[in-house]
Formats: C-alpha cells, sequence, structure tokens
C-alpha cells in the first residue's frame, strides 16, 4: 500500500517522490481510490469465496486447514474441506451461504467434505462428515433445489437429507 | 424376539400407539457407534424426511423424535422414537449455539424502471435492521429474472439488479464487506414456469441476512 507522508519532516520522505504530494492532492487520490472502488465489480466482495461463517463459538473452538488449526473465532470464514474441532468445553456454530445450520457440542469433529451453492451454473454440493461428537444440522437452499446433492457421513453410515433437521451423534471407538 | 422388535419399529413408524407391554428390551448405555435422529425444523416445525444407508441396510425417519442407531458393521437398528429429554441428554450442547435462521426479503422494481417498488423501499430499512441485530451478520444479494431470453444473460440482467440493490443497502448504511453479490438468473423461479414466460414476480432480487 502506498503511503504518502505529508507532514513537515521532509527529509524523511524519499526522494524520488518529494514532488508527488504537489502534483497530486492527497485528496484527489482519495477520490481515485473510491472511484475505482465504485467500478470493482461487486462479485469481488470479500466473503464471496467463502462457504460460511462463524456465528457462535465457545470454548475450546477451532478450524482446521490445511493440517493448520486456528482458533473458531465468531465471524472467521469457514471455506469448503475446512475441519470443525470442539474441545472439552467447546460449542461452534456456523451458517453456511445457502442457510444450512451446523451446531456442534463438545468433543466433535465435523469436515465440510463438499461445499458448492452455485445454482446458476448448476453446481450443487454439501457433504458434512461427522467423525466424532455430536452435530445438529438444519438444511437450507441446497437441499430444497436439489435433495440428493445433500450428504451427511458418519464412519458407519450415509445419511440422504430431504430437508429440514438432523441430528447425529458419533461415539469414537 | 427380533421380530417383535421390528414390529415395535413398524408400530412406531407408522404412528399407533407403543408397544404392548411385553418386556422389550430398552437397554439403558447401548453399545451405540452412531445416533442419528429426524427433529422437527426448529423454527417452521417443518418435519423432513432421513434416509440411513450403511453397506447391509436402509431405514427411514420420517417423524419427529424417531431415531435409528447404527453399530459398525450392521444395519441401520430399528426405528425408536426418542423423547425431548433423551435429545437434549445427546445433544443440547449443539442445539444450545444453533443460530437463529436466515431470514429472506424480496425486493421488486417499479416496472420498466430502476426505482424500487414503494413496499421494497419499505422493505430495504428492515433489512438494515434485521441486520444490526445480528452476530456476525452476513448479507447476500441475489439477482432472480423470469425465463424470458437466454440463461447466459439472464444470470448478467440478475446480476445488474443485485448491484443496484446493493447499493441501495450501502447507502442505508451497511458494510460493504458483509454483502455478497450473485445472480442466479433463471435457475431458482420463485413460481414455476416453462421457458420464455414473462413473470413479474420471478424478476427479484432476494436479499438474505444470515
Amino acid at each position: 500500500m502506498l503511503r504518502l507522508k505529508v507532514g513537515s519532516d521532509k527529509l524523511s520522505r524519499p526522494e524520488h517522490m518529494t514532488h508527488l504530494p504537489f502534483l497530486v492532492p492527497p485528496k484527489l487520490i482519495a477520490m481515485c481510490c473510491l472511484a475505482m472502488l465504485a467500478i470493482a465489480p461487486p462479485v469481488m466482495a470479500q466473503s464471496s469465496d467463502a462457504a460460511g461463517r462463524v456465528k457462535t463459538s465457545i470454548g475450546s473452538a477451532s478450524i482446521v486447514r490445511g493440517g493448520q488449526s486456528a482458533p473458531a473465532a465468531v465471524g472467521a470464514l469457514v471455506y469448503e474441506s475446512d475441519l470443525l474441532r470442539t474441545g472439552a468445553d467447546g460449542q461452534l456454530a456456523v451458517m453456511l451461504k445457502d442457510d444450512t445450520r451446523i451446531s456442534l457440542g463438545p468433543r466433535s469433529e465435523v469436515a465440510l467434505a463438499a461445499f458448492a451453492y452455485a445454482p446458476a451454473d448448476g453446481r450443487l454440493a454439501m457433504v458434512l462428515r461427522v467423525a466424532r461428537g455430536a452435530m445438529a444440522y438444519v438444511s437450507g437452499r441446497i437441499a430444497k433445489l436439489m435433495p440428493e446433492a445433500v450428504r451427511l457421513e458418519t464412519p458407519t453410515s450415509v445419511i440422504g437429507v430431504r430437508g429440514t433437521h438432523a441430528l447425529v451423534k458419533v461415539e469414537a471407538p | 424376539m427380533t421380530r417383535a422388535i421390528a414390529m415395535c419399529g413398524l408400530l412406531a413408524a407408522s404412528g399407533l400407539a407403543g408397544c404392548a407391554p411385553t418386556p422389550a428390551p430398552q437397554p439403558a448405555a447401548p453399545p451405540q457407534r452412531d445416533l442419528v435422529v429426524l427433529a422437527a425444523q426448529p423454527e417452521s416445525g417443518e418435519i423432513g424426511r432421513l434416509v440411513v444407508t450403511t453397506s447391509s441396510g436402509t431405514v427411514e425417519l420420517a417423524r419427529a423424535g424417531e431415531s435409528t442407531t447404527v453399530t459398525a458393521g450392521g444395519p441401520p437398528g430399528a426405528v425408536v422414537v426418542l423423547d425431548d429429554a433423551v435429545i437434549r441428554r445427546h445433544f443440547g450442547a449443539a442445539l444450545a449455539v444453533q443460530p437463529p435462521a436466515a431470514r429472506h426479503f424480496n425486493l421488486y422494481f417499479e416496472v420498466g424502471g430502476n426505482g424500487l417498488t414503494t413496499e421494497s423501499r419499505v422493505l430495504v430499512a428492515e433489512v438494515v435492521v434485521t441486520v444490526q441485530g445480528r452476530v456476525a451478520p452476513d448479507v447476500s444479494v441475489t439477482g432472480h429474472t423470469d425465463t424470458t431470453g437466454s440463461a447466459e444473460s439472464n444470470v448478467t440482467l440478475g446480476l445488474r439488479r443485485a448491484g443496484l440493490i446493493r447499493d441501495l443497502l450501502v447507502q442505508a448504511g451497511l458494510n460493504p464487506s458483509v454483502i455478497d453479490v450473485v445472480s442466479h438468473g433463471e435457475s431458482d423461479l420463485l413460481f414455476a414456469t416453462p421457458d420464455n414466460t414473462a413473470e413479474a414476480r420471478n424478476r427479484r432480487v432476494e436479499v438474505t441476512v444470515r
């Protein structure tokens, strides 16, 4: 990010840009930036690649992405292939882009193994893999538009969802 | 005995009163592996259907509270109706943090113009209030069209309309970084029609607050 210092300390200013503040007033730069924002395609919104967002996080709760674990802070984005994990005192709730709600009790692990919500391209997918613990799932738009695109998996079974509210508990072996 | 249990499951599934008071074994702490329960939708009370499949069998859950327990290597167990206390014991912590349902607002443009109808202008203010009442909110602005014209041109048209609504929401005070703008074109009709059918109710921008 280019930062122009317009204070009185001329000596600290890099030689090659000493003339810039006079030719390009900061106000004009700001206006240019705003104009660029205004013409930027709206689909570039920050969260557009994410599958969803953490809405509640209590106790020990984390998101594992590419082998790296990070605390699942409220507001954190969730992506396809992420693993949601809670510890002995943890509870975690995530809402996905298609309105699906996922919430976890303590000592739980759920992977968002597949997620796609692009009806215009015909791409709809939702696979939740419960490895351990307790999950409450409330279906969203994908289940309405294409029920066969939704699958909940446990170590022993595959659960097809035709709408609404499923509770899944997996006892760790 | 096995047959009696199966009958129990059938009776429960068909909604008839419980089994006769034969000493049906109710294991207090079954050696369960996975437990799957169908519950009513928290807000609407709507009840869907779950189909639980293993390599050796399939069980369908179709009523609120119906459950099946699956032990590794076996078929899903017979359907058992769980009462609320048992459901809370297993899932209370997960249910306690369930987020509130998403809210949807359909906004319509005046015929032949870029301005919103009076009703829709009122809804814009309601969207803003709803967003302000949420923790870590997300807003999706989704353009929809009717089936007039090609699918591709309708995606573009939907995106343009959605962009107009996004600008209105930002003017009304929403943080642009929580707004996602997309177009579903003619792929997600509110009122089903054949292709190339003009239908004003399908030409809308849907704002979802999560």
